[in-house]
Order: structure tokens, then C-alpha cells, then sequence
């Protein structure tokens, strides 16, 4: 009797042609069931391959899934459930599968052994690129893509759980009803779509029932317990620190039909039951890859839970669990016989025994023992141990994860009585009553290992990568001993089959080889993830415009309404200019708002700049620490600049800092460190002095804070501001801030700052207000011909107003070099202060920032050229500083820039060179006064 | 001269699917309230003063007389205030005495409802919590999306979302795709 539903029937095409199959069917047993026995080609000879395994093992069938005009390679043929409408084809081969022009690789066979690409194609050198690596290149991988973009849509997600069952064959399932009897949060999560694990494959019985009746009672429990959460197709890929555990959900094969294809998942296990079963490995004998010959167990499969008899079939095995294996022909390697060669290369025709005896076969079924699915065990550098009782690793119960139990066929305990027996135990350990153990099936191992029949022919070790028992003496011969030196060189266990069935035979061969014993030879080191994710998975949703949030500012709207260009400044979306019609162009735009800014007056929303919040009795001491300046003695309603420094002495950051009471102030950054300087701030706070008394908030989206600047500032501010609030220079002067209301009651925080050099005013509403004042004060600065500005021309500004910013806080520059030397007090200390001391980075040959204008004003100046004394060669040498902001100047009518000048105070009015080799612009500048624009300061004092 | 009008930081938003809806909801006012240092006691009762209920334990809240009050990290606390009072933060100061200092953040979040059967199968694809068995006063501080997101669980099928509200549009675009990986769209 077999779990598929014949009553259903699902059309499906492979290579174009129409097959159908059932509900139930993997499209390999649909295609078994349709006598397909050529599913693809092998990776390096292009010979041909049938279906060898029923499940994640299967090395051969890899083909594409095709839809919505893309398509997804490499999937194993036993994984994928069949659904109606599906289109798969077969791949790596140039031609039809059937005849496939580079299945010449098969027949020059000797010139391909492993590394031969390491050994040839050396000469002509000029063959290489243009002849060698293009055909390697055409020839070379598994599948194709179409490099058109993925229609579908992925899932990420989150699941926490007492424990996290990873496989549902028999001890999984006696687990999991335990402890979900027990109220225990369960996952229970298998790779396969129907839960039962080997019972599924078997014609077991439990109970004196058939194994599929306890299945089905046990999964009906289980179904309707609130806390177990069955999780079929999906794979535990990787074990993570602390519990975590890398898992993919696959809701449907079927590409671009809506809703997330796969989910991936991170899922906290307070402990992990890893009832993950074994996998049959086959035995290397000359030609033992041919269509038709496949693994024992999954012979059975196809008969018990697809209803597909295999006809004509003869088997080979060196165990007893082999002999479970309907056959015609019984090659028990235990009693001497074995398998001389194989043959039939689209299908097998025929076996030759070692006595010479020709046996006619379609189908070969290969039982070479059983390897227990150890690879979770090792993600955390378990290495497993060597059984020899059972010819196969196990887990090594000192190595494994101190939150991880192995039981069942993962663990080596291979009969179904042992797996309940083990789910008994563990579901014990974990506090939870358990059930009388099921009756089944006990058989005792009875294995003599038989990995590799020597001959003269290749025998395969690694389907997958077309890896013979050859290339592993071969690479031995060549001085590859070490099991990993092995892999790199031969591929055995690579790509998507991570050695599922090659790595012990593989191991094996080269254990004779290099005259050790297995566990001598070792393994390789199993790494995550244990079966391939795709990267749309691991993507999971962040991608186009999901890839990473946006911040938008409380002038968005108005900005986007009004002609502004966007630039990205770190999350935030911010105005760059706003273009208005009859602007040729973004200088244009730019040089308008920068001259009718200097004129009258422009509005630039800079609620982008950090703002934090530090309260506490200690709140000044606290600045003292983390400024090179003073805060503490900062009076109430003013606010001062402030520099901050690195550990290493090095400039971390600028703003200004505002006293709003004895025991609050308000810290301004940068919108690019407004992140970073909240973390060192905290870091400080936290670490370094937990014995103040100091809060930190981050306001930087409670309040919209836009700059008013420019000659008429003061008078547009006016208009909007509450009548009981004086804003004169003589009652607000330069650095004053002050709580106030505007707009007939709206609280408002009023600060009298200036970034462009002119009179100015910073002015922050919360920010459901930001919105509509940006609306009135534009509305009520009609009278001046008031602009909104973007960030180039407040790029402009500072430039001409000779202030530095990011290009200049550059995570090189010192308070020094940023002509802040006096800045740093004397009389404290402060973090980074006695390392901007060192020596190295003062004295007079240092970088210094100073300003530059072309000596031709009609030159243009490039950021990042490097300087050197007139007439000196351009070297390393003699490299003088370099260019670190340039800007066209519409109030100077030229290019201005600033820049670091070793000794560049004492060198005002050398006329120097500008040297930008990338741009190929050389230019003659006068070194002057990084204050273009009111270098007195008057401007902003009025 | 005009009164400024305040915005919603998402405009109201709103969206019904089967079985689960999202929607702006307004707060009234926030206030971040912190604990001075060597000061607990006289905190705590201030708190009691103020509120009427002691503060809440890690990843709680409390309900008080028109406020809720949720513990967000050491000594700190976020109260979401019923009504507009633009200077709550003011206000609760002088309620504390000088024992608190606080910090208006009104306008820093959005504030969404999720409601609905299907609230925790969608988040657990969203927030790396572990909801399900979280308790009837859970609130807690996290990250969704690389944007920071306050939890409040108001039911079993009701759960409160607080974003940063520049970055809001984001969250909410984030949050409605995986939603639609878990519920239809209502026809």
C-alpha cells in the first residue's frame, strides 16, 4: 500500500514532454513511475544519471524548476513535490539530455583527472583569457540561471521553543507526543512533506499495524496540542551559539505564485533533540553510476511509499538491513561475491560479477551501510567518533552541544525499537512522562564494510562532483594527504551535497591509501549550512524597497511639493536643492539659494542633526568629560560649540550644546554620528562614569528643527513668535536659546545659531507641528523672498563660512589640525585628551586646515587633490595635504576649498599645487584664510 | 496668524485584512520619565504620587489613571498620557517634585494597533520576541526591520506598536508585507 493518492493525478512536463504522477509523488518517483531513467548529467564527464537516492541524499537528480520566466537550479529531483503544472528540466549537458556534445569529457576521461585544470591550459599565455577560461567557464557549474530578477517573495520569522525536535521519524515522533503531553512548547520540524522518517519507507509494522496507522495516530495527536507546532519541509540547516538554531520553511516549489515561497527561520531551543536518521551510503565499483543503479533504501521507497516496483532489479550489500531489499539477484559481499562492472549508459542493462557471470538488470540496489546524520552535531566543532561495530561516525557525546540530545538512527541506533527506546530516554531527561514503548521491529546491526572494489575502471565515490576512487589516490600520489587538503583538491563533498553519501567512502579510499584507519584519516569540519539556502531566503523580504529603512523629515511633504531633489544622508531622505522652473540645472538651483540666503533669508530643515537629551545633576561634569571644552560652566539659556574626541585623541564629532536648565541640556551631532555618538555617549555613561547622576534620550525625531539664516532672519522669526518673546540682539544674542511659544501657543525651543555665517535662528517645534511651520514660515517670508535651501547649499555655506564638517571630521583630523587646538581645556581633562598629545600628531609640520582659491579664478578645484610646494616632484615624499571640501563659491564668483596643509596656518598667501591625477587637474592656489565670508563674525552678531 | 495643525506621523493610517487589521492610533502624549541617581526611593514615591501605582518591573507596563507606564530600561520609563498636553513633560516634573526628569517624546513614535486572530503568527515573522506566552502587561523595547520597535501587549489579539516616527513609513511597509505572507487581503 503506498502514501501516494491515486485519485488525484498532477500533470507535470520534464525537458517539454508531459508526464503526470499523483498527489503525494516527489517528481522523482513520478518520473520512476513514467520509466524516465536519464534525468541529467554528470557534473565532469557528462555521463549520464538516473535517480539514485529518494530523498536530501540524492547526489544525481538535480534539475531546474522553471516559471514566470525564471528558474531555479540545482534541486534535487526526491525533494520536490509534485504539483500540478510544474516545469522542470534536466541540466548540465549542451544538447538534449539524451545526447549531450560534452559527454566527449567521458571519452578524453584520462586528461580530466582531478587538478587537471591546475596542470594544463599553462601555454600559449595568451590563450588563457581568451580561449581557455571562456570554454571552463561555458562547461563548468551545476545549472544556469536566467539572471532575471526573482519573482517570488521570502519570509523571515522568529520561534522559541522548549525544545526543537529536528526530524520526524520514529523517535522524533515518540518524542514529541511526550513532551507535548507533558505541555512542553514543541517544534518538531522535518525536510520531508510527510512526517514518519524511514517508517514511511519500510514495510515495518508497530504495534502488529502497518507503521503508517501510527504515524497517522500519533500526527493526529500531536496536531491538535497547542504548544507542538509541526513544521514539515522544513530543514534545520545550522546550529548557532546560544541555542540558535538556522531553519527553511518551503511553502511550495512552485516559483511566482504569491506569498512567501520559503520562510526562513531562527528558532531559540531551550534544548534540541536531534532525531535526524542516517543516510545509506553506496560502495565504489567500476561503473556504479549508471542510470538504474541506485541505494537499497531507496528502492525500498519507491516500492512502499511511492507503490513503484523496480523490475528486474539485483542487489548488492555488504549488511543485513540490505536483505530487506526485494531482488532478484542477492550479491551479499559478506560471502565473497562482488560487482566486477556495470553496464548500459542510458539505463542499466547488465551486471558483471567478479566471477564473470553476466547478470541482466535494469536496476541495481546498492546497500553499503549506514551513516548517521551527524553534520548538526559538529556546526559547534563536535567531531564524531568512529564505531567500528557499525562500520560508521557517531557523535561523540564529549563534543556535542551541552543543549543537545542525538537519538535514534542519528545516534547509531539503527533498529525501530531502539529509536523509541531513545525517544523514552530523552523525553525522560527532559521531565516527561512516557508511553509503554511501541512494539517493532529490533534487528541487530550485521555489517562486514565493503567500501571499494578495486579494478580498472573508475568507480564513483562523489556523484555529485564526478569524483572517482582515483582521483583520491591520485590526489594522495600527489602529496595530498590530509583529508581536507583532499576535498579542496579532488571536490569530494563539495557544493550541494555536502558528502551526504561520498564522505565516508571517500574517506575510506584514501584511508587505504594513506595505510590508516578511518578515524585515523578523520573527516573534514561539517559547517553550515547543512543543505543549500537560497539567497532570496536569506535575504528574507530585505530587498528592493524593504532593503533598509528610510527616514523621512517633517518637511518631506513639503519638500517633495516643491521641487526638491532627494539625497540620502545615512537613513534620512533630505532635501538637496529645490529646483525651480526655468533652472538649468542643480548650480543654478543652488547658487539662487545660496545668494537669496545671504540677501534676505532661507529655510533649511535640520531636524536630521542628532539631538540628545542629557539630564542629570551631573549632566555638566558629565560634557566635561566627553567635550575637549568646558559645559559645566555654561550658563542656563545659552549654548556653547563643542568638539568631542575619539580615545585614540582623534576627532569624533562637532555640535552644539544647549543649557536648557541646571540639570538639562541639549546635545546637537551630526546627522551622520547622531547614531555613534548616542552609543559612545552611553558607553561613557555606562562604563566609564556609572557613578553620575546622568540621563540620555534621544530626541533627534520628537522635535522638527529648521534654520532660519540670513540679513532679514530675525525679522521672519518675528512674524511668527509669540508677542510676549523678545528676540532682539540685545535680549537674545548670538548663542542664547530659550523655550518660547510661536504661532499663537505652539511650544517652541528658539536657539541663536548660525552654520552659513549669517544672522540665524534654530527653531524646533515638536514635530507634529514641523509640517505645517514649514508651510507658514515660507507663507510669511513672502515679503522677503524667503528660499528653502538643501544640503548643497548648506554645503556652500559652511564652505564659505569655513567650517568643518564631515569631509573634514574625517577620522583622521585632531583638534589641531582642525584649528580647534584652543578649544581643548586646560584646565580638565577630557576623553581623548592625552592622546591627541602624542608625539605624531602636533608640532608645526602637521596638517593644519586652511583655505584655498584657484590663483587663475577661472580654474576649477577638485576634492581629494593632494598638494606640493611649487616646483617640488610630485611624490609620496613631498605630498603637502590634500583637498578635503571644495565648493563654487556664487558669493565669491569663484571655486573655494578647504583642505589640510602641513604648517598651512604659517603658509597663508604661498601660492601652491593642487595635483588630482584621477581627474588629470592640475592647478596654481593661494593658501588663505579658511574663513571666506566674514571671518569677523560680524554677520551673525547683529 | 494661524494655529499650526498637527499631523499624525502616518496620516491615520489604517488597513483591514481578513482576520487582521493595522492602524494609526493616537497616543496623546509621551513622556519619558528617569530615575536620579542615589534618589530610587524618592522616585518611587513620586511615581506612587503621581500615577497612583508603583513603577513597572522589566518588560512591563502599568495602567494608571489615564496613563500606561512602561518600564524601558534601567531606571527609565516611557508614560503614555491620555490627551493633548504639548508640556506633559513640564507637567509630570513639577508632579515629581524635582524627583524625576523627564523628557517630552510625543512625537518621536508612531503608535499602531495590530488587531486581530492572526497578530502573533505575523509578528513572530517580524520581531524576534517570544510572544506567545508573553503576560497581559508585557512591554518591551526591540528591533524589527533594523527600526527600533516598542511591544505592548494589550490582548491576545491586540498588540501596540511604537516606531520612531521618522522612520515610520518604512516600519509600516516592512510590517504589511509580511502580513500579506500570512493573511489575504480582504476581498
Amino acid at each position: 500500500m503506498s502514501l501516494v493518492d491515486k485519485n488525484v493525478p498532477l500533470n507535470f512536463t520534464f525537458d517539454g514532454k508531459a508526464y503526470s504522477g499523483f498527489e503525494g509523488d516527489t517528481l522523482a518517483s513520478a518520473l520512476l513511475r513514467d520509466g524516465v531513467k536519464v534525468v541529467g548529467r554528470s557534473f565532469k564527464y557528462h555521463r549520464p544519471r538516473g535517480i539514485m537516492g529518494a530523498g536530501s541524499e540524492e547526489p544525481n537528480a538535480l534539475v531546474e524548476i522553471h516559471g514566470r520566466g525564471v528558474c531555479e537550479p540545482n534541486r534535487r529531483a526526491t525533494t520536490i513535490k509534485l504539483f500540478d503544472g510544474l516545469k522542470a528540466k534536466s541540466q548540465n549537458h549542451m544538447g538534449s539530455r539524451n545526447f549531450d556534445l560534452l559527454a566527449v569529457n567521458d571519452f578524453i576521461h584520462p586528461f580530466l583527472a582531478a587538478g587537471f585544470y591546475y596542470k594544463t591550459f599553462m601555454w600559449p599565455e595568451a590563450f588563457w583569457e581568451k580561449l581557455y577560461e571562456p570554454v571552463i567557464r561555458r562547461a563548468a557549474g551545476l545549472g544556469t540561471l536566467t539572471r532575471r530578477a526573482d519573482p517570488d517573495s521570502y519570509d523571515k520569522g522568529f520561534l522559541h521553543c522548549d525544545v526543537l525536535i529536528v526530524g520526524a521519524g520514529p523517535s522524533g515522533l515518540l518524542t514529541a507526543l511526550s513532551l507535548g503531553r507533558a505541555g512542553q512548547r514543541v517544534i518538531l520540524a522535518d525536510d520531508d512533506f510527510r512526517m514518519g522518517g524511514r517508517l514511511l519507507s519500510e514495510s515495518f509494522t508497530v504495534n502488529d499495524a502497518l507503521a503508517s496507522e501510527w504515524i497517522g495516530e500519533v500526527l493526529e495527536e500531536l496536531s491538535e496540542m497547542p504548544e507542538v507546532r509541526l513544521m514539515p519541509r522544513t530543514s534545520v540547516f545550522g546550529v548557532f551559539d546560544h541555542g540558535i538554531y538556522g531553519a527553511l520553511e518551503t511553502r511550495t516549489d512552485a516559483i511566482g505564485v504569491g506569498g512567501a515561497r520559503q520562510t526562513l527561520w531562527r528558532i531559540y531551543a531551550g534544548h534540541t533533540v536531534l532525531a535526524a536518521g542516517a543516510t545509506e551510503r553506496p560502495i565504489a565499483f567500476a561503473n556504479n553510476d549508471r542510470p538504474g543503479i541506485m541505494l537499497a533504501s531507496a528502492v525500498r521507497s519507491y516500492k512502499n511509499r511511492f507503490g513503484i516496483d523496480l523490475e528486474n532489479t539485483v542487489l548488492i550489500t555488504n549488511n543485513d538491513d540490505g536483505l530487506r531489499t526485494d531482488a532478484a539477484h542477492i550479491i551479499d559481499t559478506r560471502g565473497g561475491g562482488y560487482i566486477a562492472n556495470t553496464a548500459g549508459r542510458k539505463g542499466l542493462r547488465s551486471v558483471t560479477l567478479h566471477t564473470g557471470e553476466k547478470l541482466t538488470a535494469n536496476h541495481l540496489a546498492v546497500a553499503g551501510g549506514w551513516n548517521p546524520n551527524v553534520h548538526l552535531t559538529c556546526h559547534k566543532r563536535g567531531r564524531p567518533v568512529w564505531d567500528k561495530a557499525l562500520a560508521c561516525f557517531v557523535p561523540d557525546a564529549a563534543t556535542l552541544p551541552a543543549d543537545m540530545s542525538v537519538i535514534g538512527a542519528a545516534a547509531g541506533h539503527f533498529s525501530t525499537h531502539s529509536a523509541f527506546a531513545d525517544a523514552n530516554a530523552v523525553a525522560k531527561k527532559l521531565g516527561a512522562k512516557t508511553p509503554a514503548l511501541p512494539k517493532a521491529e529490533d534487528a541487530p546491526i550485521q555489517i562486514t564494510p565493503l567500501w571499494h572494489i578495486k579494478g580498472a575502471k573508475r568507480a564513483w565515490v562523489d556523484f555529485q562532483n564526478d569524483v572517482t576512487a582515483k582521483d583520491i589516490t591520485l590526489a594522495h600520489q600527489e602529496g595530498f594527504s590530509s583529508v581536507e587538503h583532499v576535498k579542496r583538491y579532488t571536490t569530494l563533498g563539495m557544493a550541494t551535497d555536502q558528502g551526504r553519501t561520498s564522505n565516508v567512502v571517500g574517506l575510506a579510499v584514501l584511508a587505504d591509501a594513506t595505510q590508516q584507519t578511518i578515524p585515523q584519516t578523520g573527516t573534514t569540519i561539517f559547517r553550515p549550512p547543512y543543505s543549500p539556502v537560497p539567497i532570496g531566503a536569506l535575504a528574507a523580504g530585505h530587498a528592493g524597497q524593504h532593503f533598509k529603512p528610510t527616514r523621512l523629515t517633517p518637511s518631506h511633504s513639503y519638500a517633495l511639493e516643491n521641487g526638491a531633489a532627494f539625497v540620502e544622508a545615512g537613513y534620512w531622505k533630505r532635501a538637496q536643492w529645490f529646483a525651480r522652473t526655468g533652472e538649468k540645472g542643480w548650480r543654478d538651483s543652488v547658487d539662487r539659494e545660496v545668494i537669496m540666503t545671504r540677501n534676505s533669508v532661507g529655510i533649511c530643515d535640520v531636524t536630521t542633526l542628532g539631538k540628545i537629551d542629557v539630564q542629570g545633576r551631573d549632566a555638566g561634569k558629565f560634557l566635561n568629560k566627553v567635550y575637549v571644552n568646558t559645559f559645566s560652566t555654561l550658563k542656563v539659556g545659552k549654548c556653547r560649540y563643542g568638539l568631542m574626541l575619539r580615545e585614540d585623541g582623534i576627532a569624533m564629532d562637532d555640535g552644539t550644546t544647549a543649557r536648557l536648565s541646571e540639570t538639562h541640556f541639549v546635545m546637537t551631532t551630526t546627522t551622520a554620528k547622531a547614531g555613534p555618538v548616542f552609543r559612545h555617549l552611553e558607553f561613557v555613561r555606562q562604563c566609564l562614569y556609572p557613578d553620575m547622576d546622568v540621563h540620555l534620550i534621544s530626541t533627534t525625531d520628537q522635535w522638527a528643527q529648521f534654520s532660519i539664516a540670513g540679513p532679514n532672519a530675525r525679522k521672519l522669526l518675528e512674524k511668527i513668535i509669540d508677542p510676549e518673546f523678545d528676540i532682539s540682539n540685545e535680549a537674545f544674542p548670538y548663542m542664547a536659546c530659550a523655550e518660547m511659544k510661536v504661532c499663537s501657543g505652539t511650544r517652541a525651543r528658539i536657539f541663536r545659531l548660525s552654520f552659513s555665517g549669517e544672522l540665524a535662528y534654530e527653531i524646533s517645534v515638536p514635530a507634529r507641528y514641523g509640517d505645517a511651520l514649514v508651510s507658514e514660515l515660507m507663507a510669511q517670508g513672502e515679503e522677503f523672498d524667503a528660499v528653502m535651501y538643501g544640503t548643497e547649499a548648506l554645503g556652500v555655506m559652511r564652505i564659505e563660512k569655513g567650517h568643518a564638517a564631515g569631509n573634514e571630521l574625517n577620522g583622521t583630523t585632531t583638534a589641531l589640525a582642525l584649528g580647534l587646538g584652543g578649544f581643548v581645556s586646560k584646565k580638565k581633562d577630557c576623553i581623548g585628551k592625552v592622546l591627541s598629545k602624542r608625539e605624531g600628531m602636533i608640532g608645526q609640520d602637521k596638517l593644519s586646515m586652511v583655505g584655498f582659491m584657484p590663483v587663475n579664478e577661472t580654474d576649477k578645484i577638485t576634492n581629494g587633490a593632494h598638494f606640493f610646494t611649487k616646483g617640488e616632484t610630485h611624490n609620496a615624499q613631498n605630498d603637502q595635504g590634500y583637498m578635503s571640501s571644495v565648493a563654487w563659491s556664487p558669493s565669491l564668483n569663484s571655486y573655494i576649498g578647504l583642505g589640510f596643509l602641513k604648517n598651512g596656518t604659517n603658509r597663508k598667501g604661498e601660492v601652491i599645487e593642487a595635483v588630482d591625477y584621477m581627474r588629470d587637474n592640475h592647478v596654481n592656489l593661494q593658501v588663505v584664510n579658511p574663513h571666506f565670508i566674514d571671518p569677523e563674525g560680524a554677520r551673525l552678531r547683529v | 496668524m494661524s494655529n499650526l495643525k498637527p499631523t499624525l506621523p502616518l496620516g491615520s493610517y489604517a488597513k483591514q485584512w481578513t482576520s487582521l487589521s493595522l492602524q494609526e492610533r493616537y497616543v496623546g502624549e509621551i513622556v519619558s520619565i528617569a530615575t536620579p541617581q542615589g534618589r530610587e526611593k524618592d522616585f518611587s514615591s513620586g511615581f506612587k504620587t503621581t500615577f497612583g501605582k508603583p513603577p513597572p518591573k522589566p518588560n512591563c507596563y502599568v495602567e494608571a489613571q489615564n496613563a500606561q507606564i512602561i518600564w524601558s530600561g534601567v531606571g527609565q520609563y516611557l508614560a503614555l498620557i491620555d490627551g493633548e498636553n504639548v508640556r506633559a513633560d513640564i507637567d509630570i516634573a513639577r508632579a515629581f517634585k524635582g524627583r524625576a526628569y523627564t523628557t517630552l517624546q510625543s512625537d518621536g513614535w508612531a503608535s499602531l494597533v495590530m488587531s486581530g486572530d492572526k497578530c502573533l503568527d505575523v509578528l513572530e515573522r517580524f520581531i524576534a520576541l517570544d510572544l506567545r506566552p508573553a503576560k497581559a502587561d508585557f512591554a518591551a523595547r526591540t528591533v524589527a526591520h533594523h527600526i527600533a520597535v516598542i511591544v505592548i501587549k494589550l490582548s491576545e489579539t491586540e498588540f501596540q506598536l511604537l516606531t520612531p516616527r521618522s522612520s515610520a513609513h518604512s516600519f509600516v511597509s516592512a510590517l504589511e508585507h509580511v502580513v500579506e505572507h500570512v493573511v489575504q487581503p480582504q476581498s
